[in-house]
């Protein structure tokens, strides 16, 4: 790590994969010369020099040496000139940061990823690690939607690695259908209920835009899952992210470093604030 | 306990200046502030008058500092460290609130994952002379966090008890003990009358203070009222010019940002507030505080519940600074004394 935690070290980009159809999602490859070790879950802060630092989760399956992937929607500004970036250009990278996936703790048990849109971006190397330790688990199934076809990422592990791979279960749904979508059209926390996953001996793993892991919370729980089984990971402004600017509290947790992974459980006892 | 003519402070104050640039209370457009001593007589007025108007946080958490520079063009990326003005101070005359204040940003800023570098050395070299307070003022309430106006603190090098012709001095620390150790020319012993004078001075003062009842288990109490109406009552008055935070010794909430001049940039950092509605939202527009409610909210539950969770202390001192400048009376003596009123018989 830099002496100053704050400051970036460079790196190249050296693949730009567009995700979506309407260009708005795409994954950056970048060299990870700096050789930082990382576990599914946690982040990174990746800065265009001259624009800004944005906090985006490490889409990448950690292997020696390998390139870090981040997967990025382009909402604001930081984004907004990340996409302008060609391969070739460098980025500032500092990190990792916050905490990971509790993988140990779910030894024994099934364990249902539920994903929308970009929020598939953490869940990816935590659903490839747990397909690495597959013995360790019980049932492995995953519920992913987005708006639009178009719009789900990462088609080459949804249409191939794992809808080929007898390990894992995928139900591919859409909020709005096209010609050629055969599959359901349905919100995720509709499709979630009407699929009614067992809760018995199962963890719940949801991420996406904030309004669908509320809903996906509360049908979780009308499924019956109990609250520290249910694991979200959250995403706030944040800055510096080493715990000290303020931004991403929610009561005395820092996103930044006591999250991005939280169980409903804990989640219960802190203000609304996310 | 050792005794130096006020008349002789200078002797004080230029041992001082060997370990570094000695910072001390000053009058400068009728506003007492921390400034930097340029060997010249002190003022004891402004010593002896009530607390700063600011605190000397900036002198190791400054307003803007540099993180880094860099140069960008098309083929190439280079960062390089930037140039904080490092070097540790003499804080000279801090008042107790504001020196125990230190120990909650180095809570913050010298954890064990992520230590920040130019704070550890300015703060490791920093040395902290302490003066006991005689004017309190009467938004003071310090006691209520277990602070002793009058007395030494933990953080502290040397305390100095003013009785007027003669300081009582008081070695804080190992460095503060070599300090005194090094003057000893010009002291004497302090003897039993003046032992007697500290001890009753320091009862004095304690006792002038009308304070908020102890804060014993007050996080405690607060984690159950996140949804108090309290918190709209306190909003509505809330202007939300964020002069609390800025006045505060113990906020610690910054901002990184940024200039570019051609391929040149540098980042800095600088405080920020969570007053202000753009502090926490996000690209697309979510805010997950998006009124006065949730912020006044998180600024009082910060210091008086997240903080004390989360480092085993509160994150205030009851310096008094935010209750005498809102420009809305939001008095958080007042908040403590109504939610300990409710919960106690105190």
């Amino acid at each position: 790590m830099n002496e100053n935690p704050l400051m970036p070290q460079v790196a190249e980009i050296i693949e730009i994969v567009p995700e979506t159809e309407d260009g708005d999602v795409k994954t950056f490859v970048v060299e990870n010369e700096g050789g930082f070790a990382y576990r599914p879950g946690q982040c990174a802060m990746l800065s265009v020099l001259g624009v800004g630092e944005c906090m985006i989760s490490i889409s990448s399956n950690h292997i020696e040496g390998a390139p870090l992937e981040f997967s990025v929607q382009r909402v604001g500004r930081v984004t907004d000139a990340l996409h302008d970036l060609e391969v070739g250009h460098r980025v500032g990278v500092r990190g990792p940061y916050g905490n990971a996936f509790p993988l140990d703790d779910w030894k024994g048990k099934n364990l249902l990823f539920i994903g929308g849109g970009i929020g598939l971006a953490p869940l990816r190397p935590v659903i490839n690690r747990c397909l690495q330790r597959r013995d360790d688990f019980g049932e492995m199934q995953l519920i992913y939607g987005a708006r639009s076809p178009g719009n789900l990422c990462f088609k080459r592990e949804l249409y191939d690695n794992w809808a080929e791979d007898p390990d894992i279960d995928v139900a591919l749904t859409v909020d709005e259908g096209d010609d050629d979508w055969d599959g359901a059209v349905a919100l995720v926390p509709h499709y979630l209920e009407e699929l009614a996953p067992a809760s018995e001996d199962t963890v719940a793993i949801t991420c996406g835009p904030p309004i669908m892991i509320r809903f996906t919370i509360e049908a979780l729980k009308r499924l019956g899952f109990a609250d520290d089984d249910i694991v979200t990971t959250l995403e706030l402004k944040m800055q510096c992210g080493v715990g000290k600017c303020g931004r991403c509290n929610i009561g005395s947790k820092y996103v930044c470093v006591d999250g991005p992974v939280f169980t409903y459980e804990q989640l219960k006892s802190v203000p609304q604030e996310y | 306990m050792k005794l130096l003519r006020t008349d002789e402070m200078m002797h004080l104050l230029q041992r001082l200046s060997d370990e570094g640039r000695v910072f001390l209370p000053r009058l400068e457009d009728e506003t007492i502030l921390f400034r930097r001593w340029e060997g010249d007589s002190p003022s004891l007025d402004a010593l002896r008058a009530g607390n700063t108007a600011l605190p000397a946080k900036d002198l190791l958490f400054p307003q803007t500092e540099e993180v880094f520079r860099f140069v960008a063009n098309a083929q190439n990326l280079a960062i390089m460290s930037g140039e904080p003005d490092d070097a540790p101070p003499v804080i000279f005359g801090i008042r107790p609130c504001d020196a125990a204040s230190i120990q909650m940003l180095d809570r913050v800023f010298l954890d064990e994952d992520f230590p920040e570098t130019t704070y550890a050395r300015r703060r490791d070299g920093a040395i902290l002379v302490t003066w006991a307070c005689t004017d309190v003022q009467d938004t003071c309430f310090c006691p209520t966090f277990g602070i002793d106006p009058a007395g030494p603190v933990q953080t502290g090098d040397i305390h100095v008890t003013d009785l007027d012709d003669e300081l009582v001095l008081e070695a804080t620390s190992d460095r503060g003990g070599t300090i005194l150790d090094d003057l000893a020319e010009h002291l004497t012993d302090a003897d039993q009358g003046a032992q007697d004078k500290v001890d009753s001075l320091r009862e004095a003062v304690r006792e002038s203070v009308v304070s908020a009842p102890a804060a014993d288990d007050l996080a405690e109490t607060l984690a159950g009222m996140h949804e108090d109406p309290i918190w709209e009552e306190m909003a509505f008055r809330c202007l939300g010019c964020g002069a609390c935070t800025y006045l505060c010794p113990t906020c610690h909430c910054y901002d990184l940002d940024g200039e570019t001049r051609g391929t040149e940039g540098v980042r800095f950092r600088c405080w920020d507030s969570c007053m202000f509605s753009d502090f926490t939202r996000m690209a697309g527009g979510e805010n997950p505080r998006p009124t006065k409610r949730e912020r006044v909210r998180n600024r009082f539950l910060h210091k008086l519940q997240y903080f004390s969770e989360k480092h085993g202390v509160y994150g205030c001192v009851g310096c008094g600074r935010c209750i005498t400048h809102c420009p809305a009376c939001i008095d958080i003596a007042d908040f403590i004394y109504t939610v300990r009123g409710a919960d106690c018989d105190e």
